[in-house]
């Protein structure tokens, strides 16, 4: 006797329209494609006969995916927006400001005391090896003088190294030097808005005179132009003097060589927080500060200062995260059980198909195909939903965005993930059946 | 002799009801000749619905042997038996069980979405077969738009749709009016004569049962009777 599996070649064998189906598998790839074609034709009918349970069931998916692709948008703005900002700053910038002071109890923080000096700066340049340029910086608002125009801008008084430290070019003219510096000369570079203030358009400003507190300047250069820093501050509005000139002749002190700020840079980004470190020991020592005292300092790099902004959108984001990974398994769930009645309701239709020639994995198929073009039409209709809100974000609030195909895609992905993963309990119940049972079913 | 197309000998079959063990067919031996019209009849209980789900390759029996154009039923998987129904079983059920909102062509092509049949003649296999019933011109009729006998004779072109060698129709004429059941009947007659078609149904109407040139009669699991006894019989073997 012949075996179960050769018996049905035989039978195969004799029937004239199915000799051609056998063998090739050009044939069953053919076949395959045909089920595929006539699985997916049923599914979207199916979802078309019930729109409003399908629409409904979307939603779900819908808001989910619209969240994904909105809280994408919105977080890599916001990164790119940082990333912008950081690189207007000088990449590599270490800010040191006096403060965290505890004396006698009372503490205080940001700038609260003047306790930098330029021997610190001094003991920074010897001791601290990653850092590469360091300056100090003493700022005032002032009035600025020039013909009969004025405006209020900050004067600053910072030593010849404060280009490499900021990374801030000079656009026209050059910056001052050690000579200058050394002679507390009398010479000033502008930035970017204060020429747009004090000097007609098109007129150079480099050579012509200018006064603060009715000292008179004679501006040497300009820097270019980098817009306004994370805290909206316009880091052009700034008039830039040797620091000896500021401290003897314009902005007057008690005690000469004290600091408001002290900017630092670092040899390379990764050195940051290295110089960061180095920094904050070379001050401890030169300010006495003994095991576990409190720093009488704060060292500030970018990226801390960049964290704070970052924060909100980052909370933000989180938000949306959470909405869309709820939205998602609520969609899921939703289509789970929106299948489950489907397939109780074409209990019938699952016998007969059955019964007519349908296999287990042909009914597995049809069922997953149905959860998979729901999810995924849900799917589209959230990455339009998406993008809409997304452009709505960027032109009503104004914040930063940034459409990103990679998470359009992933989205859309992940939407027919999650109806081929919710599909499948439902799907398997229908392929698992009994024909005679659902053949019956009322 | 010809080899017979239904071949069942001594074919049990028994459910698993709660703790208790029903026995739906005791011993039931049938031999079918390609080209036969038989009525299996008998009261319900008698075993006669299981003894369709068997020979339709629906269910396989507890004990016994089922062959069906040579190929051994009982020692075929799910997928196997699906295969086989496909290509050589047509089904009629007294609910005629078209899909609803779908065509007449559409119902009629269903059996080819499982078939090797390509897409592209699927559509003309399925008219062919809707006009072996007369209905051609009412291919794009939903089942609600069309009427009872209509609606039984749509499901008997979608049983004939892939060439079968065995039609299985149970009760076909339960939900119709006596003259629609008599034109049901004799389309059922015409395949058998003129396309030579092995008709098998299942009634416990005497009245339908006349129309077969035999009648099988089950009771209590096990036949009973048989107007053709000795045509292909093993009674007594």
């Amino acid at each position: 006797m012949s075996t179960p599996a050769s018996q049905v070649e035989a039978w195969r064998e004799a029937r004239p329209h199915a000799r051609a189906a056998r063998a090739t598998a050009r044939v069953s790839a053919l076949r395959m494609q045909k089920l595929l074609a006539m699985t997916s034709r049923v599914a979207a009918r199916a979802i078309w006969r019930n729109r409003l349970r399908s629409g409904l069931t979307m939603l779900g998916v819908i808001i989910g995916v619209a969240a994904v692709i909105a809280m994408v948008s919105v977080g890599q703005g916001a990164d790119r927006f940082v990333q912008e900002q950081i690189a207007s700053l000088g990449t590599n910038l270490v800010m040191v400001i006096p403060g965290a002071v505890t004396s006698g109890g009372a503490r205080s923080g940001w700038g609260g005391a003047s306790t930098l000096s330029v021997a610190d700066v001094e003991a920074i340049r010897r001791t601290a090896p990653a850092v590469a340029a360091v300056t100090p910086t003493r700022r005032q608002v002032q009035q600025v003088i020039y013909g009969n125009l004025n405006w209020s801008s900050v004067v600053q008084g910072v030593s010849p190294d404060f280009v490499r430290v900021r990374d801030w070019p000079v656009e026209s003219g050059s910056f001052f030097n050690e000579r200058h510096e050394k002679s507390a000369a009398k010479v000033a570079v502008l930035g970017a808005t204060v020429v747009g203030n004090l000097f007609a358009p098109g007129q150079d400003p480099v050579g012509s005179t200018i006064r603060i507190k009715n000292v008179p300047f004679r501006v040497i250069g300009v820097l270019a132009a980098k817009g306004q820093s994370s805290w909206g501050q316009d880091q052009d509005d700034v008039v830039i003097i040797p620091f000896s000139t500021a401290e003897r002749r314009v902005l007057g002190t008690q005690i000469l060589g004290t600091a408001d700020l002290i900017y630092a840079s670092a040899r390379r980004a990764e050195d940051v927080s290295a110089a960061a470190e180095e920094i904050t020991a070379a001050l401890r020592q030169q300010h006495r500060i003994g095991r576990g005292e409190d720093d009488d300092f704060t060292v500030r790099t970018l990226e801390d200062m960049m964290g704070a902004s970052a924060a909100a959108s980052r909370v933000m984001g989180n938000l949306l995260f959470a909405i869309a990974s709820i939205s998602l398994l609520v969609g899921g769930i939703g289509i789970m059980n929106i299948l489950l009645v489907s397939v109780t309701e074409r209990t019938r239709e699952i016998g007969l198909r059955m019964a007519v020639g349908a296999k287990a994995r042909h009914i597995l198929m049809q069922f997953l195909a149905e959860a998979a073009v729901l999810s995924m039409t849900g799917g589209i209709i959230g990455i339009a939903l998406g993008l809409l809100v997304t452009y709505l974000i960027g032109t009503i609030a104004e914040w930063p965005t940034e459409r990103s195909p990679a998470s359009i895609a992933a989205a859309f992905l992940f939407s027919g993930a999650v109806g081929v993963f919710f599909g499948y309990y439902p799907a398997r119940k229908a392929s698992r059946m009994d024909p005679i049972e659902a053949l019956r079913w009322e | 002799m010809t080899v017979p197309l239904i071949d069942a000998v001594d074919l049990t079959r028994r459910y698993a009801v709660g703790p208790a063990t029903v026995e739906a067919l005791r011993g039931a031996t049938l031999a079918v000749a390609p080209g036969e019209f038989v009525a299996i009849t008998g009261p319900s209980g008698s075993g006669k619905s299981t003894l369709m789900n068997i020979l339709g390759c629906l269910d396989r029996p507890t004990s016994g042997s089922y062959r069906l154009a040579g190929v051994e039923v009982g020692e075929l998987d799910g997928d196997a038996r699906a295969e086989l129904r496909n290509a050589r079983i047509g089904f009629v059920f007294q609910s005629f069980n078209l899909l609803p909102r779908t065509t007449a062509l559409e119902n009629v092509e269903l059996p080819l979405f499982y078939g090797p049949t390509p897409l592209e003649a699927q559509r003309a296999r399925a008219r062919a077969a809707l006009a072996r019933v007369g209905l051609e011109h009412r291919a794009g009729h939903v089942p609600a738009q069309l009427s009872g006998g209509e609606q039984q004779r749509v499901a008997i072109a979608r049983a004939l749709v892939n060439d079968p060698d065995l039609l299985l129709a149970d009760e076909p004429t339960g939900n119709l009016d006596s003259r629609t059941s008599t034109e049901i009947l004799a389309t059922l007659g015409e395949l058998n004569r003129g396309q030579s078609l092995t008709v098998v149904i299942v009634t416990h109407d005497p009245e339908v049962a006349a129309a077969a040139g035999r009648v099988v009669s089950c009771r209590d699991g096990r036949i009973v009777g048989d107007t053709a006894a000795g045509y292909g019989s093993r009674e007594g073997a």
